[in-house]
């Protein structure tokens, strides 16, 4: 069971690597979907295995807020800025994929040095999510759409769920509640936000808002 | 009832109100109202922690104000009260093109939520609640910081919402990381608990705290504006409506560094007491000189005090970095007393922008003979903010200084440097504004003008009574606290 769930975490992080090298938009919140699919099992398959209150609300929680929530809404984004077959220009890929490989290693050989302090067990939990952390944050520097940077963002909060779920029996629930309350009011202010660039700029290049800086 | 759930009683009572009214003055009114009410309460609060030895506890522990929580507290709700009354004026002073009808009712709304998000932060022993608040009062004053709708107010709340979502994720990641250390070693579900965590931080893997706790800095450090990490600030500041700017300079930057403390608090029993002063050292000198080599760039009035902020939170952080009773004394003065020199500052830009309808600082000229009480206000807000005497900053960088030169000579180099150039930088950019010869004379009247000048003179009041009388007796006990916290 708890290889299964080191597998899970695994293909998480094999998604946002994915979501680093991507050139659709489409394809990289699909996979992000994916993401928010693998999650979801993740915490139920860790829910079966220790019951406890905490971790089928937060098994709820996750169901609700990123397998339903999250999609409709990023759905009809996609529909109302039209994104479809856009294609964005990215740091060449061989580059980006040297910098994941890179980024994985770090968060690894970080978790290697608490072997002594954690459970075997976690510190692979642990050093995979950190992993997953480190990519979302490339994710979000690299990527020059404003669309792709919320997209790093959750995936970052996606790390820091999986490192919640990784302990015994997670967050208290109200804790959980309140971060997914965050979370989702975070997006909603994003939405409204690119709706907003859509309409001032006509597309949504981050070009656009870094207008606001130093001149000589 | 506890003192501690009647402190957020009115904020959530308006939350709820707000919204409903329409009228623009009665919604003034009462979110100025619930404001003061806030500040009553806290200032009873603040007498009865300071008078008691232990802190006072809520709801499963899992809010605690001690005297450095509710130091804070007080300053917190008394800004946000003259703020209160300020937005009175303000908002009936604004350009009507530029706000939608609806924003209005929105302003107070957010602006309740955002003042409520930084009072749970300050009162919060849970750190996943710390987090959850901080987050909250991030939304609060995004959306308010988008107030108008201009493309450069877009812009500005775009940058803050990515960095400060970005940093706010590290903090939470680092949150969970120290739970999850905590959790590992037997402390359950109290491991979300920071008086546990204090108790129990020597006991937890040192590693798992350095690693949380670098992320627990870079996060939170976002907000409290830290070099690298800074380009939201200042534009947020320039952009959004002068109370925002107000707020964002005097309360949100303190709470973030509140946060940053907690934790710099929890880990001085262990073996890593050093990491966060060397932290808050280096990012204090680095943030320090670069803010004051910045401020000779700036062209614009609320941008120039927004580097001004970042100058001022590096002191602050140098301070704290230091770490001795009499830096820990410094760091509270310099941080009471900069929060409220600098909303009087932002308060005055507001009133220079909104009679002149710029913010640039090359059209800004003639001041004195064409907006005679806003620009005094601004005079004498700005000689405070460049620590002139008798304000309580001059005493503050003094003794900062001296904290400094008992703690290594060649640390005090930098920081004079450091210090020198950012005031010839406020005072060349500044000087200009008010006696050069001006060819506009063209300036709009501004209306209910006494709600716009008493919360600036009332702050500069008390910043130069502070000069005169340093309150050593409101300082004193926190810093006793601390050092007691720390042997």
């Amino acid at each position: 069971m708890s290889h299964w769930l080191l597998f899970l975490i695994s293909v998480m992080l094999l998604c946002s690597a994915l979501i680093v090298v991507q050139t659709h938009i489409i394809t990289v919140i699909k996979l992000l979907i994916a993401q928010n699919t693998l999650l979801a099992g993740y915490l139920l398959t860790q829910a079966v295995r220790l019951p406890s209150v905490a971790l089928w609300v937060s098994f709820g929680i996750t169901v609700m807020v990123k397998m339903i929530v999250l999609p409709w809404l990023l759905w009809k984004l996609t529909r109302f800025l039209q994104l479809s077959g856009r294609i964005e220009p990215i740091v060449n890929k061989p580059t980006l994929l040297i910098l994941v490989t890179i980024l994985v290693l770090f968060a690894l050989i970080l978790g290697q040095t608490m072997l002594s302090a954690l459970p075997h067990l976690s510190v692979a939990g642990f050093s995979l999510s950190l992993a997953n952390a480190f990519v979302a944050l490339l994710v979000v520097i690299v990527r020059r759409k404003t669309v792709t940077q919320i997209i790093g963002l959750l995936m970052l909060e996606n790390s820091i769920f999986i490192l919640a779920a990784a302990l015994a029996a997670g967050f208290p629930w109200v804790i959980e509640l309140g971060m997914s309350f965050d979370v989702l009011m975070g997006v909603m202010i994003f939405t409204l936000f690119l709706m907003r660039i859509q309409r001032e700029y006509g597309s949504f290049q981050v070009h656009h808002v870094e207008k606001l800086k130093e001149r000589v | 009832m506890s003192l501690i759930a009647l402190l957020f009683l009115p904020g959530v009572v308006s939350l709820f109100l707000l919204p409903c009214i329409a009228n623009r003055t009665w919604a003034s009114i009462l979110s100025a109202t619930a404001c003061t009410f806030s500040f009553i309460v806290a200032v009873v609060l603040a007498m009865h922690v300071y008078r008691q030895q232990a802190p006072v506890f809520f709801f499963h522990q899992w809010f605690i104000c001690d005297k450095f929580g509710s130091f804070f507290v007080l300053i917190n709700s008394l800004i946000g009260m003259t703020t209160s009354f300020y937005a009175i004026s303000y908002l009936i002073n604004e350009d009507n093109q530029h706000l939608h009808p609806l924003v209005y009712r929105f302003y107070h709304t957010g602006y309740q939520l955002f003042l409520l998000g930084m009072l749970l932060v300050l009162l919060s022993n849970n750190i996943g609640m710390m987090w959850i608040a901080i987050e909250c009062a991030t939304i609060a004053s995004v959306a308010l910081v988008g107030l108008y709708h201009t493309k450069a107010a877009l812009e500005a709340a775009w940058k803050y919402l990515i960095l400060c979502g970005v940093g706010i994720g590290l903090a939470l990641l680092g949150t969970v990381i120290l739970y999850f250390g905590a959790y590992t070693q037997g402390l359950g579900e109290h491991g979300l608990l920071w008086t546990q965590l204090v108790a129990n931080a020597a006991d937890l893997p040192p590693r798992l705290l350095a690693i949380s706790f670098v992320f627990l800095f870079v996060g939170y450090g976002t907000k409290a504006g830290f070099v690298p990490l800074h380009n939201w600030l200042p534009d947020a500041h320039a952009e959004g409506p002068a109370p925002m700017s107000a707020l964002l300079s005097g309360l949100l930057l303190n709470v973030a560094l509140f946060a940053i403390l907690r934790f710099k608090w929890m880990l001085s029993g262990t073996s890593l007491h050093s990491l966060p002063a060397y932290l808050l050292l280096i990012f204090g000198f680095i943030g320090l000189l670069f803010s004051a080599l910045s401020l000779f760039r700036q062209r614009q009035l609320k941008r120039l005090f927004a580097y001004s902020s970042i100058e001022h939170m590096s002191l602050v952080s140098i301070a704290f970095g230091l770490g001795t009773p009499l830096a820990l004394f410094v760091a509270l003065l310099h941080m009471a007393m900069h929060s409220l020199s600098k909303t009087a500052v932002f308060f005055s830009c507001g009133n220079i922008m909104q009679q002149s309808g710029t913010q640039t600082l090359s059209k800004l000229k003639g001041l004195l003979g064409k907006m005679p009480a806003s620009a005094t206000l601004l005079l004498i807000s700005t000689f405070i903010i460049l620590g002139l005497p008798p304000s309580g900053l001059f005493i503050s960088e003094l003794l900062l200084i001296l904290a400094t030169l008992n703690a290594h000579i060649l640390l005090a180099i930098p920081l004079l440097i450091g210090l020198g150039l950012a005031f010839l930088a406020i005072l060349l950019k500044i000087q200009p504004l008010f006696w050069s010869q001006s060819d506009n004379n063209t300036v709009m009247p501004l209306k209910n003008k006494i709600f716009s000048y008493w919360p600036t003179l009332l702050h500069l009041i008390i910043v130069i009574i502070s000069g005169l009388a340093v309150p050593i007796w409101l300082l004193n006990p926190v810093v006793h606290a601390i050092v007691g916290g720390l042997s």
